[in-house]
């Protein structure tokens, strides 16, 4: 069973700290959650492209991210001001065009719905505040 | 990230070490064009090394494939990790973009489309 566990990281919204942020979530999630691999890696992957994903619309310079743990589930919370954008609406995987071809982008919304068992958005006081959990396994 | 190249034959294959993100994609993409200029059309990217990859770094591997393909030439992904494997699942690339379990494999499937193009 992993305790609980909490990181707060404040950053300034670029695409090289956003790999930092990640790394450092990584590691914690690891540490509580050494059984559940996939579980871990879906929860990275969803708070990374929503990392990304802030950077490149929000025109923010700065974002917050938190991290919480307990033995059932890790929660990650990213608060970000400017432009209000809603990465919960709708979010569909990018279909091949009609010649077959793969779109290069607009991958990162259906990927965190993909990977993360609860999202959740609200702008408040100018900030745009998401919420993914991840459960993960009992017992494993 | 860095790149790592090496030549078998007519083909070349990149290592990449590290993560394919949106911080590293210009790399890759850069080097893919640098090899379609000097006339290089059959490229293994072996993932073996590549612990994470987000959709950015899909991005740039698909965009490879359109110019290498544009170029007459084959693209093929080989030894992807299983984070890795799971974004190509997810989103369906794996049925446009070839991939295989090993650089071997990757390197005998390239082959195979190179007979298939130019008949030898």
């Amino acid at each position: 069973m992993a305790a609980k566990r909490t990181l707060n990281i404040t950053f300034a919204a670029d695409f090289a700290l956003v790999d930092q942020a990640r790394s450092a979530v990584l590691e914690l999630c690891r540490e509580a959650f050494p059984q559940d691999d996939e579980a871990v890696s879906d929860l990275c992957m969803a708070a990374n492209e929503a990392m990304n994903n802030a950077v490149e619309h929000s025109g923010s310079p700065q974002m917050e991210v938190e991290l919480q743990i307990d033995d059932k589930s890790m929660t990650f919370r990213m608060s970000i001001g400017g432009d209000r954008f809603d990465p919960t609406g709708s979010a569909v995987m990018p279909e091949p065009d009609a010649l077959g071809e793969l779109p290069e982008g607009g991958y990162g919304l259906a990927l965190i719905r993909e990977f993360i068992d609860c999202i959740a958005y609200e702008y408040r006081d100018g900030k745009n505040m998401l919420t993914l959990v991840k459960n993960v396994k009992k017992g494993v | 990230m860095e790149i790592r190249t090496e030549m078998v034959n007519e083909i070349v294959v990149l290592n990449p070490i590290g993560n394919l993100v949106a911080s590293s994609v210009e790399l890759l993409k850069t080097q893919v064009e640098n090899l379609i200029e000097k006339r290089f059309r059959f490229v293994l990217l072996d993932m073996s090394r590549i612990d994470f990859m987000d959709s950015s770094g899909l991005g740039s591997i698909i965009a490879a494939d359109k110019s290498l393909t544009a170029a007459s030439g084959v693209l093929a992904c080989a030894a992807l990790q299983e984070g890795v494997r799971k974004v190509f699942r997810v989103t369906r690339a794996d049925q446009r973009i070839a991939v295989a379990e090993t650089q071997s494999e990757g390197l005998l499937l390239i082959q195979q489309r190179i007979i298939q193009k130019t008949g030898r």
